[in-house]
């Protein structure tokens, strides 16, 4: 198929670029990629094969010739598509099915010699110890310990850790194109075959359960295209909006049983015509729900974190974290939120200075209301993260660059927040020039309602600060709001004429007055020490009458 | 390309016939943000146009939209009244061929298709809305038929601003051709208005506005390097006025030229007065005066932006634009020059996206070469050819935002881009000609798609299904085919392609790819790796 991938000129300095492929026993993954400075990196392509090198190669624990045809084929393209991608180094990694293969080496062998890749067949933990990895680099655990599941087309990979990485990994041979093949004999799934598939994971899962059980997971976090198609499935099955993309979205356990349940019931013609549902799937798809909905309740997760990211991520992490290991080491806890934060912004050439200064601003802002506002860390978080990004919109244009914005932070590949997080976050900064939020917008309407007041008085906040530095000269060095009862002041730190700022404030200020029900006036007071600079305005009174500003 | 009119032949004898061997007279009406002006002109598509009568009226149609947001009740009666004025003179002469366009104080008033819909009713003139990149299209016209040969345009890089009362339209040209162009808030009437209920100091209220003015020149010069432009070239009412004041009387035919330093030191002085010293001093009509400093404010902080050290001030409009862009447009040089600076704008936009130039061009040329063999089965203009070329450059920009549905993320962009010469209604065209260079092809249930109108759907149909077999043609983005013939065989099409080396990711991805083609052409495909073809 045709490939999507990109060459492209980015000017970061001495970009490696590297490719990662995963030779799983039902598709090939490749996914190539520039590190970035820090131990990141970016993708810049990535491409999937359903080769399906598992088809009866499981069952007969040989591969066919047909399928390494197939397997090499694949390969081919891929080195040409990483080459001709820049790419310098590529990693290949072999899973269960060529493992378990008798003839597992000599398809090996033929790789390295006829295209010079050399696959590296990893063992089953060190799978799982990848996917850990891949994990933690792109979900943002909060400290939590996880338990991270991956359904392949051989085996089933769980692995159990906290912030460092994976303490203990299971693999076993549980994977959708294995048990389909042993366990699937019938269309729907009769009642007495889904039985013997439940009872084989329960039995294959019962040496591991106590140990996974008292690892004290707090957290349970799903890869695998296995586990997406269902997880995907079962949001719509609820009457959910399946959100795009997937990463980080958040499915119940009883979604997902009650997705099993349908699966299980319907036949192939059926699933073949169900919207969403992947065509190449809809064959395995059914036993990768029965054993996803048992090891679920077997280890009794009530919801599952899905994640885009798994083995080849995790391949690359190790790899670069191999390389680079000092640096890694220096990055501590790798808050995976800012930094995607920071790559979309730096990638839309943002006003740096402008940028960072507002989100000082609005945070100040921000704790000094906190009385009337009544929110959290977390909104707060969200509030800094929408102010940093709240200009991103104008390197597409000038012109509505509000609406681009939320564009941008909606589909940039922010990681780390769940598509809920990332719609307010985007909501929030789309509101920072003008407009009160208003449910017939529908980016605005399609939140829930507890989230829309928040985003209100989180853009109400954003614009404020943002007008605050309005000259973008970060004349306003820090804020403080005193009042009480339904006035508040926000007495400004200035260290030169802020005369711009002041003039737009009223006008800026009243969405947030309107929010939390109060009346706003700004003032400033000039920094003594700052002797060199113009002296504020001749304006005794700097809080001014609403003026219609001229909108930027 | 825009509309051109024919008015129905008046029912009485023209005052004046038209010569027998001359072409017939032309008219052009522009209705701006302070006035509404009409031109009458003869001219063949070669040689100068002979100017017959230049009306102006002054309407303050700006005023009202940007203040209220919508054209009052006695602004209307006005407009109607100087445009029936203006339909008498255009009979009188026999005219038949003519534009009329309104600019963004008609464009954003809230009433514009009532408005509009009364002066069709009342006058019979069909007025065009024009967007900010057809004006600069326009513009530009005019700027280089005034100054061929001249310097700002023949080497080095020039600026070519006019400050409106709704918007400023900036270009950057490099030797002479458009690379950047964009439409800024630094509107002269918007700017007064924001000022309107400023109740502190006179020079207070300047600081503002030179504040304001800073931050979207902050802006601009991060989509265009000011600084490397070597002319200004400026357009518009106050800044001639300006030309005017500092130069005196010219001999006719000079062209205005100031020191960039004689026009600072003349701002500053002009913004020293308030509002009733410049009626007075300068016999100004209330409503020049009040844009008058914001206007010269802003041409004043965009040239120190850059180094030209001096400043053209060529006698050149929208109306000029639209004169020649009415006689001259259907000639061949017309529209290779458009192309040219179509696809300058376009590549200013891919690099804006850092796409991968080699590919984007190779797929470009692929198209286009398509688009040739096809001429017969799908007949389609070179209008369309056009808008191929540019949705193959910028296919995949939307790479930018994501990987994930970039073909989605391209559509987005190019919507939201202006490119120099394309109107909005045809970058609508090339979003989703673009957007369908992937898997999914048009349908019914896409929104962006169908807000196109049938004929419009029917082009992007064709041009994605070229589109699509283009980009499969260098699936491996390594430019392998070189050149692509497509030979009916029986019933049916054979791609016959040209390339160096293997050819086989190229052929399948083709194949694939060609599904679309089949559909919309009704002709299967087979591929053919053409050995080298011999020289004719």
């Amino acid at each position: 198929m045709v490939c999507e991938r990109r060459h492209d000129a980015f000017e970061y300095n001495h970009l490696v670029k590297i490719a990662a492929i995963d030779l799983g026993s039902n598709s090939f993954h490749m996914v190539v990629v520039e590190t970035l400075r820090g131990g990141a990196f970016r993708v810049i392509g990535t491409d999937k094969e359903m080769v399906r090198l598992g088809a009866r190669t499981l069952s007969r624990g040989k591969l066919p010739a047909s399928a390494m045809a197939r397997g090499l084929d694949a390969l081919r393209k891929y080195k040409r598509l990483a080459e001709s991608a820049g790419a310098e180094k590529i990693l290949a990694v072999a899973t269960s099915a060529i493992r378990e293969a008798t003839n597992g080496e000599d398809f090996l062998e033929r790789v390295g010699a006829e295209l010079e890749i050399w696959p590296r067949t990893v063992a089953g933990d060190e799978e799982a110890r990848l996917i850990y990895l891949a994990v933690l680099h792109s979900v943002h655990l909060e400290g939590r310990r996880a338990l991270v599941v991956d359904i392949g087309g051989g085996s089933i990979e769980l692995a159990v850790g906290g912030g460092k990485g994976m303490e203990y990994g299971v693999c076993e041979k549980l994977g959708v194109l294995r048990t389909t093949e042993e366990f699937v004999k019938s269309d729907p799934l009769s009642a007495k075959d889904e039985a013997r598939l439940v009872k084989h994971v329960e039995n294959t899962l019962g040496p591991h359960r106590a140990r996974l059980r008292s690892s004290g997971f707090e957290c349970a976090v799903g890869t695998s295209g296995t586990i997406l198609a269902v997880g995907a499935l079962a949001l719509q099955r609820a009457g959910e909006t399946v959100p795009e993309p997937l990463h980080h979205a958040k499915v119940t356990a009883e979604q997902i049983h009650a997705a099993r349940k349908w699966l299980v019931g319907t036949d192939l013609k059926t699933r073949l015509k169900t919207p969403g549902l992947d065509e190449s799937r809809a064959d395995i798809i059914v036993a990768g729900a029965v054993v996803i909905d048992t090891i679920l309740q077997e280890l009794g997760v009530r919801e599952l974190i899905l994640c885009q990211w798994a083995l080849r991520e995790g391949i690359l992490l190790d790899y670069i974290h191999g390389h680079k290991r000092s640096l890694a080491r220096a990055e501590a806890y790798p808050d995976v939120r800012r930094r995607s934060v920071v790559s979309l912004a730096e990638r839309s050439q943002w006003h740096e200075k402008h940028a960072r200064k507002v989100a000082e601003l609005a945070l100040a802002l921000f704790d000094g209301t906190a009385k009337r506002h009544r929110l959290g860390e977390s909104e707060r978080a969200l509030l800094e993260y929408a102010a940093l990004l709240h200009d991103v919109g104008h390197h597409i244009a000038y012109l509505n660059h509000h609406k681009h914005t939320y564009y941008l932070i909606k589909n940039g590949e922010l990681r780390g927040f769940t598509p809920l997080e990332v719609e307010m976050v985007a909501n929030i900064a789309r509101y920072h020039r003008r407009g009160r939020p208003r449910r017939k917008h529908p980016e605005f309407g399609a939140l829930p309602r507890a989230e829309r007041g928040k985003v209100e008085v989180l853009a109400g906040h954003l614009r404020l600060a943002d007008c605050l530095d309005r000259s973008h000269r970060q004349i306003v060095r820090g804020l403080e709001v005193v009042g009480r009862g339904g006035r508040l002041r926000v007495k400004c730190d200035v260290t030169a004429d802020p005369a711009l700022e002041i003039w737009a404030a009223p006008r800026r200020a009243e969405l947030l007055e309107r929010a939390l029900g109060v009346k706003i006036t700004v003032e400033a007071v000039p920094v003594e020490q700052d002797a060199a600079a113009t002296p504020p305005t001749d304006d005794a009174a700097l809080v001014l009458a609403p003026l219609r500003a001229t909108e930027p | 390309m825009g509309r051109k009119n024919t008015l129905p032949q008046p029912v009485t004898t023209p005052a004046v016939p038209p010569p027998a061997q001359s072409p017939r007279p032309v008219a052009v009406v522009d209705m701006g943000a302070s006035a509404i002006r009409l031109v009458v002109a003869e001219g063949a598509a070669e040689g100068p146009l002979h100017l017959l009568e230049e009306v102006s009226r002054g309407v303050l149609l700006g005023k009202d939209t940007f203040t209220h947001g919508r054209l009052g009740a006695a602004t209307i009666e006005a407009t109607l009244k100087a445009l029936e004025g203006f339909r008498r003179i255009m009979d009188t002469y026999g005219v038949i061929r003519y534009r009329a366009v309104a600019t963004s104080a008609v464009r954003e008033a809230s009433n514009a298709d009532a408005f509009l819909d009364r002066v069709r009713l009342r006058t019979g003139l069909e007025v065009e809305v024009i967007d900010g990149s057809e004006e600069n299209r326009l513009t530009y016209l005019a700027v280089r038929e005034r100054l061929a040969q001249h310097p700002a345009l023949e080497d080095g890089d020039a600026l070519l601003v006019e400050i409106g009362g709704g918007s400023a339209d900036i270009s950057f040209l490099r030797k002479g051709q458009p690379v950047h162009s964009g439409t800024y808030p630094l509107g002269s009437i918007r700017m007064r208005q924001s000022l309107g209920g400023w109740q502190g100091s006179h020079e207070q209220g300047t600081r503002l506005l030179v504040r304001h003015i800073h931050n979207v020149v902050d802006d601009i010069r991060r989509e265009m390097p000011l600084r490397e432009a070597k002319h200004v070239i400026a357009l518009g009412g106050d800044v001639r006025f300006a030309a005017g004041e500092i130069l005196g009387d010219l001999p006719a035919g000079e062209l205005p030229v100031f020191d960039r330093d004689a026009f600072i030191r003349f701002v500053d002085s002009v913004v020293g007065y308030d509002m009733e010293q410049l009626v007075e001093k300068y016999r100004l009509p209330q409503s020049e005066a009040e844009t008058l400093v914001p206007a010269l404010l802003a041409y004043r902080e965009l040239l120190v932006e850059t180094a030209a050290d001096r400043v053209t001030v060529p006698d050149a409009s929208l109306r000029d634009g639209l004169l020649l862009d009415l006689v001259r447009s259907d000639q061949p040089q017309g529209l290779e020059d458009l192309r040219k600076q179509v696809l300058s704008s376009a590549a200013a936009i891919g690099e804006r996206y850092r796409y991968d130039a080699p590919h984007a061009r190779n797929v470009a040329d692929l198209s286009v070469r398509l688009f040739d063999e096809l001429r017969s089965e799908h007949g389609l203009s070179d209008r369309h050819r056009l808008l191929l070329e540019v949705a193959a450059l910028l296919h995949d920009i939307g790479n930018y935002v994501n990987i994930r549905g970039h073909h989605k993320h391209s559509q987005y962009l190019i919507a939201a881009s202006e490119i120099f010469g394309l109107s909005q209604d045809e970058m609508h065209v090339v979003s989703n000609v673009a957007r369908y260079h992937r898997r999914a092809v048009p349908s019914k249930s896409h929104l962006p798609y169908m807000v196109l109108d049938r004929e419009a759907r029917v082009a992007t149909n064709k041009l994605s299904a070229i589109l699509r077999l283009a980009n499969a043609l260098d699936a491996d983005h390594l430019q392998k085919v070189k050149d692509l013939h497509i030979v009916p065989e029986d019933e049916n099409w054979v791609l016959e392609v040209e390339g160096a080396g293997d050819l086989t990711m190229e052929r399948l991805a083709a194949l694939a790819r060609a599904d679309y083609l089949t559909e919309v052409f009704g002709r299967k495909l087979t591929f053919r790796e053409a050995r080298q073809r011999p020289w004719p």
